[in-house]
């Protein structure tokens, strides 16, 4: 009886010694797999950040050279321009019978003028830094419409509740979508609608134009990617919807105190 | 009017480890990634069946428990767990692997299969010795104890799975919420 004793207490020891075997490789394992779920995580954060800060400071080249071009457009095209129309001005004076080309001509280039400035100004950022969103919006209607290439019209609220240097990037996009509207499809009308609730602002370009496969991701051109590009780094979306009789962009951008 | 059974149930015992093989192979083949460790789970199977064949069905077999059935049995459910272990470390998904059901019924056979090991190893031997030996009240009170303490872990590794259920609805249902 006592040899039997002795082995039970041996199968009750080595049975508690494989259970706790058993409890501590599940433990192991739980641990383990939550330590690498964290690594991979981090790891993938490191990567989200880094593409970022990446697309970041591609956007930042691209609003510091369209800087430079505004610039350069306002500096030297537009002093160039002037002085051919005091120099217009000058001749047309000093003739005793001037000629009715040259006023047309002085006029032309005083609206090349005007023309010129209005979009070195659309191009810069410290002149789009003076205003808001939906004025810079509304001069952006009055410069396009005055073209008669195009007719834009825009329904939007007083006022949009959004940090500046995030309304100068929708600004950026919106600029993007019509510009596409414009070269590719050759849009006539383009309505902008802008809204704001819960929490995000929608923006809803529409246009008139001939459309094209949104499927087919191969083709998609630079303007898009920027959308796509300057949205994300926004923390939002951009959706493209599009059929033979025109396209429509929806974009959706988080106020800052969402993300925050 | 219901037959009461009186003759030895002893048989039921004895290929009840063919058939927990025979479904936990089952289980793990359709769980395992790869034809190599599916063709390993086949063989693990293959093992406590033969030997079933060969112990019961050739030679007629004990009327006594079955221990090295139920230790082969035990050995191949094991290896297929670590096997399945190996693979979740191998592959690490987003999702945690508490939150995963596979995990915990896993977690909760290694427990029966590795707490219990012992008495299957031992319980053939046990019974023969207290039979020819000494069959006296005691002694076979010491072997009804020691059967229960394999009922405490099959219950201990079915409170897991229940646990693992919960677990993961309680946290489905806050993440949802």
């Amino acid at each position: 009886m006592d040899i039997l004793s002795q082995e039970i207490t041996i199968i009750l020891v080595g049975s508690f010694f494989f259970l706790l075997v058993a409890v501590g490789i599940i433990v192991l394992l739980l641990i383990y797999q939550k330590r690498q779920l964290q690594f991979i995580l981090e790891k993938q954060e490191l990567s989200n950040q880094f593409q970022k800060e990446l697309l970041t400071t591609r956007l930042e080249a691209q609003e510091e050279t369209l800087n430079q071009l505004s610039r350069e457009m306002h500096d030297n095209v537009g002093q160039l321009l002037s002085s051919a129309k005091l120099l217009i001005g000058v001749t047309r004076r000093a003739l005793a019978a001037p000629m009715e080309e040259l006023q047309l001509a002085e006029e032309t280039v005083s609206k090349a003028i005007t023309e010129l400035r209005s979009m070195s100004k659309s191009l810069s950022r410290d002149w789009l830094e003076k205003f808001n969103f939906i004025e810079n919006l509304n001069a952006e209607a009055d410069r396009i419409n005055a073209s008669r290439e195009l007719e834009m019209t825009i329904q939007h609220p007083e006022v949009i509740h959004l940090p500046s240097e995030r309304q100068l990037v929708l600004f950026r996009i919106v600029q993007e979508a019509f510009q596409n509207s414009l070269k590719h499809g050759k849009a006539e009308q383009i309505k902008i609608a802008v809204a704001q609730s819960d929490g995000q602002v929608h923006v809803v370009i529409e246009d008139n134009g001939m459309g094209f496969n949104v499927a087919d991701t191969s083709r998609l051109g630079v303007g898009m990617i920027n959308i796509k590009n300057r949205a994300q780094l926004l923390g939002g979306s951009a959706q493209w919807q599009s059929s033979g009789s025109g396209t429509s962009v929806t974009v959706r951008i988080p106020t800052l105190e969402l993300i925050a | 009017m219901l037959k009461v059974f009186r003759g030895p149930n002893i048989f039921v015992y004895n290929i009840m480890y063919v058939f927990n093989a025979l479904a936990l192979g089952q289980y793990f083949y359709s769980l395992l990634i790869g034809n190599k460790k599916r063709r390993m789970v086949i063989l693990l199977v293959t093992v406590p069946l033969i030997y079933y064949i060969i112990n019961n069905v050739v030679f007629g077999g004990e009327e006594v428990f079955d221990s090295l059935g139920y230790v082969f049995s035990s050995i191949a459910i094991v290896i297929m767990i670590f096997v399945f272990f190996s693979q979740i470390l191998a592959n690490v998904s987003e999702e945690r692997l508490s939150m995963n059901f596979n995990f915990w019924y896993v977690a909760s056979q290694l427990i029966y299969q590795l707490g219990a090991f012992i008495v299957f190893l031992t319980f053939n031997y046990l019974t023969k010795k207290i039979l020819t030996a000494d069959y006296s009240r005691e002694n076979r009170a010491v072997l009804t104890k020691l059967w229960g303490l394999h009922n405490v872990l099959l219950f201990l590794s079915a409170l897991l799975t229940i646990f693992g259920v919960i677990w993961i609805s309680f946290h489905k249902k806050s993440r949802s919420s």
